[in-house]
């Protein structure tokens, strides 16, 4: 396994889901071994990949409330994405931590039998920093990816959220990388564009070059169940994902930064 | 995220120009104003204008990241306030209102000691200075600097009056805008014609042409 990344933020609608399965299927272009894992009770990135989990199907929530195997839940999705679905039963997961020893850790032992098999997991996590999914993922990742919409409140939202996870990592000891990219970006708009200057004074090396432009075709992908990569190769969405993908295949070999906001 | 992806994510079409400029050797933002505009036209398939006003614009984004860099601290002083202030009683001393612990809620001994180390003493360097760059080196969070420059630019204006004309541009004036660290023209009309109005260049029809 090359690398696994996060993808966090303690507010929804940031486009955590759409970057997570478009980054997916841009690496799965490139012919990189992706295996997504929906973390998110709202199970919004398996809906977007048109998967549906049927009574006896296995989903993330078998895996890490009854320690089946995740090989056996993992599903193949358009675009060459194999997936590990979630459904609504994921949000046990919270009441069942406070009588499991290191529930943190569950997932990171559920991935161990795969590491092989995959080049890339990547992580959709729910909206929140400081359930035990968060932290599932964040402990089993090498890359936290931070999406911050470039909208009002982003950069202070971000700021907060990076402080959190700086807490995280100290609390759980565990060492990640914090990346951040921006989403929903209209580089028309003059207050976006101010947004990327204070995002990008904010966070400097930390921030991804790729900024992922708002775009109908990304809605239109996921209502459509597929990754943009499938739904329309050439769009521009399609390459702002391929340029991100280019990046995230840049960090495999770049070293583990100390997860700190500064 | 450096100088050179920002400007393209601000001005064209982010990661396009910025494999092409980075095709091209051209590493930084330095170095792309150095770049004549015939050859950047040539590496971006764009015409001569489009190439100057990106050149133009790169310029700009030069300018606006030196002013928030470190070297920049000093800054042109703005013109002194002619509202009169409250007379608060930690002022004894005539001339620009000193920063003073409790003198605007939330601005406490370590604060004015961090704003001190960075040459912000007055109420009026705090209204005027407040921003990412002064947050990032006082380790004040940005919203509490925020704060407390709208709390300073309180103490400065006065208490609100009915505003004329003159006042009301006054206030404007001392506005506190964090990411407009340089006052902004609004660029003629023979630079916005047409900026947009890229077509695909000969050849590459996978692309949207350098601007987007």
């Amino acid at each position: 396994m090359k690398t696994t990344l996060a993808f966090v933020n303690q507010k929804g609608g940031c486009g955590k889901t759409t970057t997570a399965v478009n980054l997916a299927g841009a690496l799965a272009a490139r012919g990189e071994r992706v295996l997504l894992i929906d973390l998110d009770p709202q199970a919004h990135a398996t809906l977007a990949l048109s998967v549906a989990v049927a009574a006896g199907e296995l989903s993330v929530a078998d895996v890490l409330l009854r320690d089946a195997p995740l090989r056996a839940a993992v599903r193949a999705g358009p675009g060459g994405i194999a997936l590990v679905p979630a459904t609504l039963e994921l949000s046990e997961l919270e009441e069942a931590a406070a009588r499991t020893l290191h529930p943190e850790r569950l997932l990171t032992a559920a991935l161990a039998p795969l590491a092989e098999d995959f080049d890339h997991v990547l992580i959709d996590c729910p909206p929140r920093a400081d359930g035990v999914l968060t932290a599932n993922a964040l402990r089993a990742s090498r890359v936290a990816v931070l999406v911050v919409e470039m909208g009002a409140f982003a950069l202070q939202g971000a700021i907060r959220a990076l402080a959190v996870f700086d807490e995280l990592a100290a609390d759980m000891d565990a060492r990640f990388d914090v990346r951040v990219v921006g989403t929903l970006y209209d580089r028309r708009a003059e207050l976006a564009r101010d947004l990327l200057i204070g995002t990008q004074a904010r966070f400097a090396e930390r921030l991804f070059d790729t900024v992922i432009h708002q775009s109908a075709r990304l809605r239109e992908a996921a209502a459509s169940g597929v990754p943009v990569q499938v739904l329309d190769p050439q769009c521009r969405a399609a390459r702002d994902f391929e340029a991100l993908a280019e990046e995230v295949l840049g960090l495999v070999e770049a070293p583990v930064l100390a997860a700190t906001a500064s | 995220m450096d100088g050179l992806a920002l400007l393209c994510n601000l001005h064209a079409d982010g990661p396009v120009t910025l494999k092409r400029l980075r095709l091209a050797r051209v590493a930084s933002l330095a170095e792309l104003e150095r770049t004549p505009p015939e050859r950047l036209a040539g590496w971006l398939h764009a015409s001569l204008p489009q190439a100057r006003a990106f050149l133009e614009e790169a310029r700009k984004l030069g300018r606006r990241l030196a002013e928030a860099s470190p070297a920049s601290v000093a800054r042109p002083v703005a013109p002194e306030p002619r509202a009169v202030l409250p007379a608060p009683a930690a002022e004894p001393e005539a001339g620009p209102p000193r920063l003073a612990p409790g003198l605007l809620p939330g601005l406490d001994e370590v604060a004015c000691a961090r704003l001190e180390r960075q040459n912000v003493r007055t109420l009026q360097a705090l209204s005027e200075r407040a921003g990412l760059d002064l947050a990032r080196r006082t380790g004040i969070p940005y919203s509490t600097l925020l704060a407390l420059a709208r709390g300073a630019r309180k103490l400065v204006t006065g208490p609100v009056r009915p505003a004329s004309a003159a006042a009301a541009a006054l206030r404007s004036e001392y506005e506190l805008q964090p990411f407009l660290a340089i006052p902004r023209r609004a660029p003629p009309e023979t630079e916005l014609a047409g900026s947009d109005a890229f077509t695909l260049p000969p050849g590459e029809p996978e692309s949207a042409g350098p601007f987007g």
